[in-house]
């Protein structure tokens, strides 16, 4: 058990290796040119920043698939505010995601209504809001705005990210709180977990997080659009399980999926557009890939009676 | 006390069950070790040794439950391998587990009928009433009144579940039953229940495997008892004149000392009062609870189980909230109010129920142990992972948690080693005031032995005791005094002397 154990810690980055051999492979190398690898990282930053909140949650053994929409409903309130002042744009999407996260976070810890129904709810009203906000096309931001899109910024973003995440997530009592949840929430309320208080919070990370890949979007496309984020929640949940990430959360959830998982959907995407595989079979080709990880990863750990 | 084993073989051809050189492995425990056994017809073997000693695998495997890793099994001289738990009650053998078995959301009748739906088909359609009639008729004729075939079984007791179990496990009127320590689940009313038909099914020449840590409940119901440590069989004796203390000794393989109660008869404690619970209601659970802890004190409450002592446990530690009432950590005046805060001001809880609510399964001893501590080994927010090692590996080691390492999941331990580490989570956090619900439910001798004196050991410290308890010799051997609950309310209260008997409590809380 211990030995399968160790194998499954190196089964993500072996696949991530894998997946770049393959498609290295597959496009005779144009998959690792300097400006193909540009391109991966501008598609990772924002499935990389968005994984980050949901392992937050997660860990706790909930879902969060409200991200698609939200995604569009933050980038379509950044790009309204900035017609108006531009530096309005940034702190309007954060506080979509903000609000967002709240509401979920508030559903799922007070009245105790199943995450994936709540989020999925909330992933239809969003789209709702969306397609209204946008006026069911899209809305430009100002043209001085797409400078913003450079890698002086992104790069460093994204590792504050990182880091700073990494560190709530392993080594202070949030992180492990949220995974005590995960392992057992009843054990974990009785050993003093503030139970929805940390709910509240790991839906407050996802939703601030989401919010901030809203913005990036809006910032590197030029627009928001009614169909912004379709389908992005699922990209992050299989992200996620390629990463290596447990449904059920607790213990074994670790930080580096997000990044593995994050890497390797972007590869993957990136990958089957260079071998010329059609945009509709990409989705079938992610959904046969995500029933796959959740497959290997899932755990079928029965309780065995020792006495 | 000679060993009977041999003598068997000659008397009988064949016996109801054989069991030969079983082996069976979990991860890296090795739970049985070459085991032989035999159940002769008409025989009621008891099955005893401590937590860990591979009663429950031996039970799950005869059961079908789990599979050998090798070695074979005969019943009546004729190769027996269940494949599955209903593939043994085919074999007429069937089994109440330890764990809770049956069903939520299902009704008494559809658990006791589980997997034997296709009785009651009718055009394609279950036929629920008739299934409820004959329900009603098995749990009659099993002496089980109280309990309707159509009620949703989570809303039953647990005890009630427990017969429904048991009910389950008779009506394949079995040739071997097994009964892994479910009395101590059951009350005065189910234990009779259960050896009234036990019995019966001896005069039927059935026979029963009986597995407890209750040994005298052993002594008096059993033939023959076998006693297993380390997943091996030590001995199989016949009871006739057997003592408790010489089953004991057997079983921990070593003389024992001469009593693991505290050996002072007065109750001894500071003046100084630790935690003052006033008019405390919990309306439809206990009423007008008042009472002071002091330094030093254990303050046992005992009753019935459903008298409101362990909803009054949970309060106390801001589990639940009471209707009416304060609880008040007098040394820093503060009133508790939920969970939190009872853990901030130095309240530690033991809940009597230590697979869902007092441990993470799924989770290294290590992170079990120090989470509720992380605020104290916290700086500046970080958590250092040498600093957790620490925590984890000093409570391991003052409470010799028997493990592989601080790593290991809790999953894997045994239910005495799990109860340390429960224990041990309170232990390194330092808490003053620990509130215990039935800390020694479904442990064996030793780790009794070690709690009991762990508690004495916390007690000279200065810390504070509420051992809610349903075993009436524990609460007179360790407590200081002794509040007696009924219906909810405070009906007496004892302070600990050398002649107070169960008699003389019981008859305050019945």
């Amino acid at each position: 058990m211990r030995k399968m154990r160790g194998i499954k810690k190196i089964i993500p980055y072996l696949g991530l290796i894998m997946i770049i051999i393959l498609f290295s492979a597959l496009t005779q190398g144009s998959l690792i040119t300097f400006r193909n690898l540009k391109l991966i990282f501008n598609q990772a930053v924002v499935l990389i920043i968005a994984c980050i909140g949901v392992t937050f949650v997660m860990s706790q053994g909930s879902l969060d698939l409200s991200q698609g929409s939200l995604l569009g409903i933050s980038g379509a309130m950044a790009a309204t505010f900035a017609a108006l002042n531009t530096t309005l744009s940034l702190p309007m999407a954060l506080l979509t995601g903000i609000a967002v996260g709240l509401i979920n976070g508030s559903l799922l810890a007070f009245f105790k209504i199943p995450s994936f129904i709540i989020t999925l709810c909330v992933l239809f009203i969003l789209r709702g809001l969306t397609v209204i906000a946008t006026h069911s096309g899209s809305i430009p931001i100002p043209f001085e705005m797409l400078e913003l899109d450079s890698y002086q910024i992104k790069v460093p973003l994204l590792v504050t990210i990182i880091v700073i995440a990494c560190y709530f997530f392993n080594y202070t009592k949030i992180g492990k709180s949220m995974r005590a949840i995960g392992s057992g929430e009843v054990s974990a309320r009785y050993s003093g977990v503030p139970v929805e208080r940390m709910k509240i919070l790991a839906y407050l990370v996802s939703g601030v997080l989401c919010g901030l890949c809203g913005w990036l979007n809006v910032v590197r496309t030029g627009a928001a659009d009614s169909k912004t984020g379709l389908l992005f929640e699922l990209d992050i949940l299989t992200a996620l399980v390629l990463g290596g990430m447990p449904l059920t959360g607790g213990s074994s959830a670790k930080f580096h999926s997000a990044i593995i998982g994050g890497l390797m959907l972007a590869i993957l995407s990136n990958g089957m557009v260079l071998v010329g595989i059609k945009a509709e079979l990409q989705q079938a080709v992610k959904g046969v890939i995500f029933l796959l990880a959740v497959y290997l990863s899932f755990e079928r750990e029965s309780v065995v009676l020792i006495k | 006390m000679a060993s009977t084993n041999g003598v068997m073989l000659q008397e009988e051809d064949v016996s109801l069950l054989r069991v030969d050189n079983i082996n069976k492995t979990f991860v890296t425990t090795r739970a049985l070790r070459d085991v032989k056994f035999e159940v002769e017809e008409g025989e009621i073997r008891g099955l005893v040794g401590e937590n860990g000693s591979g009663k429950s695998t031996l039970a799950s495997i005869i059961s079908g439950i789990i599979y050998p890793d090798n070695g074979e099994m005969l019943k009546h001289g004729k190769s027996y391998e269940p494949g599955s738990l209903l593939d043994a009650n085919r074999s007429k053998i069937s089994i109440v587990v330890q764990e809770m078995a049956t069903i939520d959301g299902l009704t008494v009748a559809a658990n006791l009928f589980l997997g034997e739906e296709k009785l009651f088909k009718k055009f394609g359609f279950l036929n629920t009433s008739g299934m409820n009639k004959s329900s009603m008729k098995v749990l009659q004729r099993f002496g089980i009144e109280n309990i309707k075939p159509d009620a949703d079984i989570s809303f039953l007791s647990f005890e009630d579940r427990k017969l429904v179990e048991f009910a389950k496990a008779l009506y394949v009127e079995p040739d071997l039953l097994i009964v892994d320590e479910t009395t101590a689940a059951l009350s005065q009313h189910g234990r009779e229940i259960l050896f009234r038909e036990i019995e019966r099914l001896k005069s039927k020449n059935r026979s029963v495997i009986f597995i407890s840590h209750d040994l005298g409940e052993v002594i008096e119901h059993c033939d023959h008892i076998t006693i297993m440590k380390d997943g091996e069989i030590v001995d199989t004796v016949t009871t006739g004149s057997l003592k408790e203390r010489a089953l004991k000794e057997l079983m921990v393989g070593r003389e024992l000392q001469q009593s693991y109660y505290r050996e002072d008869t007065e109750a001894f404690y500071s003046d100084d009062v630790v935690l003052g619970v006033s008019d405390l209601t919990l309306e439809g659970s206990y009423y007008n609870i008042s009472f002071e802890l002091h330094r030093g004190e254990v303050l046992g409450i005992g009753g019935l189980t459903n008298c409101g002592m362990h909803l009054l446990g949970k309060t106390l530690f801001g589990l639940e909230s009471a209707s009416s009432g304060t609880i008040e950590v007098v040394k820093r005046k503060k009133v508790i109010t939920n969970y939190v805060e009872a853990i901030a001001n130095g309240i530690g809880y033991l809940p009597k129920n230590r697979d869902q609510e007092g441990l993470m399964l799924l989770s290294s001893i290590k992170d079990n142990i120090c989470l509720p501590s992380l605020s104290k080994i916290q700086r500046n927010t970080f958590i250092s992972p040498r600093k957790e090692r620490e925590l984890a590996e000093s409570g391991t080691r003052q409470l010799n948690i028997k493990m592989s390492s601080i790593n290991q999941f809790c999953l894997y331990l045994s239910g005495g080693n799990k109860q340390k580490v429960t224990l041990s989570k309170w232990l390194v956090r330092d808490s003053d005031i620990l509130i215990l619900d039935c800390p020694t439910r479904g442990i064996d001798v030793a780790v009794k032995a070690s709690i009991y004196s762990l508690m004495q050991e916390l007690k000279v410290k200065g810390k504070s005791i509420i051992m809610i308890s349903e075993e009436l010799q524990e609460l007179i051997g360790v407590s200081d005094r002794i509040i007696v609950l009924k219906d909810g309310r405070i009906k007496r209260i004892f302070s600990r002397r050398k002649d107070l008997t169960e008699e003389e409590i019981i008859h305050y809380m019945i």
